[in-house]
């Protein structure tokens, strides 16, 4: 699993985009339609969606309400999923974990990508020594892993949500500026950015013109796939007690409580280790659907 | 008994019929060419022959290869006839060796794969085996691996695995493609003496009708994975009876380069009009493939025409095939007029921007107007300028780069590499100049350099007496409104996520030129004989003529003085190559151009321009008026390089000019494909 | 380079924590003055870069500090630590080994066969469930309900052969999904190679197609995969931290956990930089080892 960013491709990058021989290759829908990956991924990742938004507004039970009368109950009418030890509704604590998940998830990949981008772009575009800086600074950041810098947030500021998301983006800062570097670097060695320059095209036009569009699936692939690293850190770092404190509802924080109580209800550990599984699976397959469609040399994988 | 049989061999991928039934034999010790342009499966049908198909794609129909069929007997039986009684040669030299082995213990692999040789003698057999390649110093190449070779080194290695075993039937794919033609000639003619020395039967597969006619004695011609003629060479040569074989001919001996016949330059070159369909696209047509950009097309032409013997030993498949004395040239141009507007054409056809092109009457035979103002010849040509303007000009020219592992040129990195050394170049107002070399010559850097693209490490580069190395962006756009360029990759050129009427109006708006830009983008497309819908399209919609249309309707947007063409036609297919060629002649007369034409194609140049500079190893070789240099080389290098192009019907190694040896052209190209 | 700029980062960054370690330590009924000579005699009033000079200068010369709760030489408990999470790594990354490389060129070799496919299904799937979700889950299944392997706690290397038993489930837990991670970057390598010019110039000579892979494609494979096992050994390490959570083993990740919740500065200094070291000399090494197999690049350094 690993908190650590675990994309090779998205180290190593490298692949310049689509200059590739295209003549004749079925549409964008197309490929999708035909890409396994793409369709189960999105079908999986649209629904964990969906749940996130429903839950905003509407769960079964209240996910903290306490109902000592109720507690270990197993799947039933009533509760569909069964009750924890505290009688918590679980599939409404699930629900409401995929909110708080997907949250953490989104922003941290966002906020990871506007720093990123831009110093990968800055860094393909300024070769030379600001450029090469640039880079040894992301190999800087990139030596701490999620955790370690979630351990340090933590041993400063205690754990919480802000803790989690904060250290998940840093982690995926360099990760953006190396895929966006490689990305860039191989559109800009491109004979229509000779072109471009040969007609007077100023450098930032060129980069927002051409090179952004033309790497722009990479980047979305890119992202789709650290959300789904995101949602496992995350996880991950709330079952250390890093994350989000009790009694809020997360999957991590359920799995931990879970674990006591494995001996008398183990499936209370079966949900959460499904739906984590599920969400990362579908941002995972969507991602590599993604770059099947985008791609079409990658078509056979 | 002929010692290869293949008979309806169809190869498909997912309901495409790539190679739609093909027959085609080879006899003991004959040497048969298989010709078509890319996509016309030639090159999967060897890979069929050999059922090394890549993933994805599967055949039907027999294979017999000395009475057994290849299709039907086990992997194990084929791998054991593989290398051992058939062997093959593929285009890509770099590719086609294991980048983590030694050159030695791949090429003792074929030895003792089949146990023809014990491993201790394997070693000492390889030696011999790369000496026999013509390797100079086998010992050192055995250590070597492959990319510490050159391109024709690494070929010849591939080659020297090939004969290992002594096979029967080697199948060459395009086997000096990849290639420099000063070392394609020399492949070409150890290939031939190999091949007569052992008595192997060779299938020769290449896009160029030269190279066949040079080595084989039989040639099948592929369209759209159909065999449309088979005959002797010199009978295809002499009396083509297809239409396409015969526009295939007239192109190739129009651009055959030193031909001994006085060249009407910029003259319309005869071209086939439109584009192949796409192989996929191609297995949905019905009746004949070829019949759209066909002058003797039919309603007939809907039935798809068989491969029937039409007189003894020559077999087309045409309804209208051609009369045997017609002179090929001739036989299309009277086809151009008259026939074209009774095809009838299929409503839902792939790509009707080409047809649309193809109906345009008069295209092929662009008005007599462009026959220039003034006359070139008349023009004083030497680098003294009597009246006419510099207009751009580099003085000791010095570039040198790190080199590269990405790039992969083939020498090990050793030092900084001198893409230029000391170049002095002007170019006059009006003037089409050529600049002529090989990989690593450093013609590609030039043109980098003369655009203000790349600062050379030393020297000057002059606009209009102005200096530009060294500039500033700003200071360059005087400049950049005049000197315009177009690239080589027509795809590479273009942004895919742009539509074609963003593509041609960027200059527009970068250069802050006024007035209706619409209206100017359909000016350009009409210009460049390209349909007005074309402007909503995406590149990747084009065939490789209409992106390459697209580029220079770009480059003029902004109404340049200057057009720089980096190897603007190497790309494309011989037919479609003649057609921009054709283009860039009407284009030059009708606005005024001067042109620096950088090529590798001495044929195109004599063509095009009446002043070349010859290029080896950054440095000027030979510099002067078209004719003079092309009929009176003086520099022994450049002697060498015409000696080395293909001709059209002249066996290779025939009429070798016995200055081909003292060329200083080795194997051994500096590296970094920068040229 | 790298790893002196990341000490000064780990140090300033855990320096400016708001929390006082002399509170924390005595606990909230300590006298003010008490503070201040706690403070003092943990060389806590020194400025800044006088402490990181000390604590830098510590680990140069061998003295890790001294733990500021337990009054313990941090090299010591470093150690006993050390001796639990590194056979804990190296049996994860011999257990993801054996799980990588033959479902990697399984699912490439029959990639076009339903066989392929599944192990490829298999494949995602392993991807998506964390490691210490599988950790939980093993226990609830191998521990609790079959009683097969212990299932926490660590006897001590005295005793050769609990110590490995009590090792093997949170190894297989680590190694199962790394190695699902790695699998990936094994299948699509093969494929790669599958679709070589050089392995069909090896068809062309002779070779039947398995022995064609093995000889050609074998050291093709392994340069790619390589760098992501170097990367994947980085993950290891972070893994193992949450890994032994879940099995209660007293390894550094435990050490480092605890450490935080007790505001322990030095000992958390420490493991985060030495997680930091072995990410960036883990990196290093593959680097070389990368040039040394691939005679393209050899000649570069």
């Amino acid at each position: 699993m690993s908190i650590l960013p675990v994309r090779l491709d998205a180290i190593t990058g490298a692949e310049p985009v689509s200059d590739g021989e295209i003549t004749g290759e079925p549409s964008v829908w197309h490929r999708w339609r035909h890409s396994p990956s793409a369709v189960v991924g999105s079908v999986i990742s649209a629904a964990v969606i969906v749940v996130a938004i429903v839950s905003v507004v509407w769960t079964p039970y209240n996910p903290l309400a306490i109902n000592m009368a109720a507690t270990f109950a197993g799947p039933s009418a009533q509760h569909l999923l069964g009750t924890d030890q505290y009688g918590r509704d679980v599939l409404s604590r699930l629900m409401s974990g995929t909110d708080a998940t997907l949250y953490a998830g989104v922003v941290s990949v966002l906020g990871a990508a506007a720093i990123g981008i831009p110093a990968g772009l800055y860094a393909a575009q300024r070769g030379g020594l600001p450029g090469q800086l640039v880079l040894r600074l992301a190999d800087l950041v990139y030596a701490f892993p999620a955790l370690l810098v979630a351990v340090v947030l933590a041993t400063d500021f205690g754990g919480s949500t802000l803790t989690v998301m904060g250290a998940v983006a840093l982690a995926f800062v360099p990760v953006f500026a190396r895929v966006t570097r490689s990305g860039a670097l191989g559109v800009l060695s491109l004979d229509y950015v000779s072109a471009a320059r040969a007609c007077g095209v100023s450098r930032t036009r060129i980069l927002r013109r051409h090179v952004l569009p033309n790497i722009a699936p990479l980047l979305i692939t890119q992202m789709t796939l650290l959300l789904s690293v995101a949602v496992l850190a995350d996880a991950a770092l709330t079952y250390l007690g890093l994350g989000a404190p009790p009694p809020g509802a997360s999957w991590g924080l359920m799995l931990e409580e879970a674990q006591r109580y494995m001996g008398t209800d183990p499936l209370l550990v079966v949900w959460p280790a499904v739906t984590i599984a599920l969400c990362v699976l579908g941002f995972n397959l969507l991602g590599d659907g993604l770059r099947d469609v985008f791609d079409p040399r990658r078509r056979d994988r | 008994m002929s010692l290869l049989d293949v008979e309806d061999l169809v190869i498909s991928s997912a309901g495409a019929r790539l190679v739609d039934g093909i027959d085609l034999s080879v006899g003991a010790g004959e040497r048969v060419g298989l010709i078509g342009e890319s996509g016309s499966g030639k090159s999967l049908t060897a890979l069929g022959v050999m059922q090394l198909l890549p993933r994805g794609l599967s055949s039907t129909g027999s294979i017999r290869f000395e009475d057994r069929d290849l299709a039907r007997i086990s992997e194990r039986a084929r791998s054991s006839l593989r290398g051992r009684r058939v062997a093959m040669v593929f285009q890509e030299p770099m590719s086609a060796l294991n980048p983590l082995m030694r050159v030695g213990k791949q090429i003792a692999e074929s030895l003792t794969i089949h146990k023809t040789v014990s491993r201790a003698e394997a070693k000492e057999e390889a030696a011999r085996l790369l000496a026999r390649v013509e390797i100079h110093d086998p010992r050192a190449v055995l250590r070597a691996y492959p990319h510490e070779l050159s391109g024709g080194q690494r070929q010849r290695v591939v080659l020297a695995m090939a004969i290992a075993n002594h096979p029967v039937l080697l199948l060459a794919d395009e086997p000096t493609t990849a290639l420099d033609v000063t070392v394609q000639d020399r492949v070409l003619r150890l290939l031939d003496g190999l091949v007569r020395a052992e008595q192997m039967a060779l299938l020769l597969i290449s896009h160029d009708l030269a190279v066949v006619s040079g080595i084989c004695e039989r040639v099948m011609v592929m369209y759209c994975g159909r065999v449309v003629e088979r005959a002797a060479v010199d009978d295809v040569l002499a009396h083509p009876r297809h239409p396409y074989t015969a526009g295939l001919v007239a192109t190739s001996a129009s651009l055959g380069g030193v031909s001994s016949a006085p060249v009407r330059r910029l003259q319309p070159l005869p071209t086939i009009p439109g584009t192949a369909p796409g192989a996929a696209a191609a297995s949905r047509i019905a009746g004949c493939p070829f019949r759209a950009r066909c002058g003797r097309a039919t309603p007939k032409c809907l039935e798809e025409p068989r491969l029937e013997m039409i007189v003894a030993g020559h077999d087309v498949a045409c309804w209208h095939p051609l009369p045997a004395f017609a002179v090929p040239f001739r036989a299309l141009e009277t086809s151009g007029g008259a026939g074209r507007t009774d095809v009838a054409l299929e409503p839902g056809r792939p790509e009707p921007a080409v047809l649309a092109q193809a109906a345009t009457p008069g295209y092929e035979h662009a008005s007599p107007e462009w026959s220039r103002p003034g006359g070139h010849a008349a023009q004083p040509v030497s680098s003294c300028d009597d009246g006419a303007t510099r207009i751009l000009e580099c003085e000791n020219l010095v570039k040198l780069y790190r080199p590269e592992l990405a790039r992969q040129g083939g020498e090990p990195p050793a030092g900084l590499i001198r893409a230029l050394d000391g170049v002095d170049l002007v170019v006059l107002e009006g003037d089409v100049l050529g600049i002529v070399g090989e990989s690593g010559s450093g013609k590609s850097t030039l043109a980098r350099i003369l655009l203000g693209l790349d600062r050379p490490t030393s020297g000057e580069v002059r606009f209009r007496a102005a200096r530009i190395d060294g500039s500033p962006e700003r200071a360059l756009r005087a400049m950049r409104r005049e000197v315009q360029v177009v690239f080589q990759d027509p795809l590479g050129s273009l942004d895919p996520r742009m539509r074609v009427r963003d593509i041609i109006a960027e200059p527009l708006h970068a250069l802050g030129v006024e007035g209706d830009h619409r209206q100017r983008v359909a000016e350009l497309l009409e210009a460049v004989r390209l349909s007005r819908d074309t402007g909503r399209r995406y590149p990747h919609q084009l065939s490789g003529g209409q992106r390459q249309r697209v580029a220079i309707a770009r480059a003029l947007a902004p109404r340049p003085k200057v057009l720089v063409a980096d190897e603007a036609v190497s790309a494309l297919d011989v037919s479609v190559r003649a057609q921009i060629l054709n283009l860039f002649a009407e284009l030059i007369g009708r606005f005024a151009l001067t042109v620096v034409f950088i090529s590798h194609d001495i044929g195109v140049v004599r063509h095009l321009c009446n002043r070349v500079v010859v290029l080896y190893r950054g440095k000027v070789v030979e510099e002067g008026p078209t004719e003079e240099v092309l009929s009176r080389p003086k520099s022994p290098y450049t002697q060498g390089l015409l000696a080395a192009i293909p001709q059209l019907g002249k066996q290779v190694g025939d009429d070798r000019a016995p200055t081909a040896e003292a060329a200083p052209a080795s194997d051994r190209t500096p590296a970094g494909g920068l040229g | 380079m790298t790893l002196a700029a990341a000490s000064v980062i780990v140090f300033v960054v855990l320096a400016i924590l708001p929390g006082k370690p002399a509170e924390v330590i005595l606990g909230t009924q300590a006298t003010p003055s008490a503070v201040r000579a706690l403070t003092d005699k943990l060389g806590l009033d020194k400025p800044i870069w006088r402490q990181y000079v000390d604590w830098v200068g510590g680990i140069v010369s061998g003295h890790l500090g001294t733990s500021y709760i337990s009054g313990q030489p941090i090299a010591s408990e470093l150690g006993s630590a050390l001796e639990v999470t590194g056979p804990l790594v190296g049996l994860g990354l011999l257990v993801g080994l054996v799980v990588a490389v033959p479902l990697g060129v399984f699912s490439a070799v029959r990639s076009r066969r339903a066989s392929g496919v599944a192990a490829s299904v298999l494949n995602q799937i392993g991807i998506a469930v964390p490691s210490f979700v599988l950790g939980i889950l093993l226990i609830v299944v191998v521990g609790v309900e079959l009683h097969l392997l212990p299932t926490g706690g660590f006897t001590g290397w005295s005793d050769p052969t609990g110590a490995l038993r009590s090792l093997v489930l949170p190894a297989v837990a680590l190694g199962v999904v790394e190695g699902a991670i790695v699998g990936r970057y094994v299948r699509t390598a093969v494929l790669d190679v599958l679709s070589s010019d050089y392995l069909r110039t090896a068809r062309a000579k002779g070779l039947t197609p398995g022995r064609a892979l093995v000889r050609h494609g074998l050291r093709n494979v392994a340069v790619p995969v390589l760098t992501v096992l170097g990367l994947e050994l980085a993950g290891l390490v972070v893994g193992a931290v949450i890994i032994e959570n879940v099995f209660t083993l007293p390894g550094m990740g435990t050490l480092l956990l605890q450490s935080v919740e007790n505001r322990d500065l030095i000992v958390v200094e420490d493991i985060v930089l030495l997680v930091a070291a072995v990410v960036l000399v883990v990196n290093f090494a593959v680097d070389i080892l990368y040039h040394s197999l691939d005679p393209r690049i050899a000649r570069e350094r």
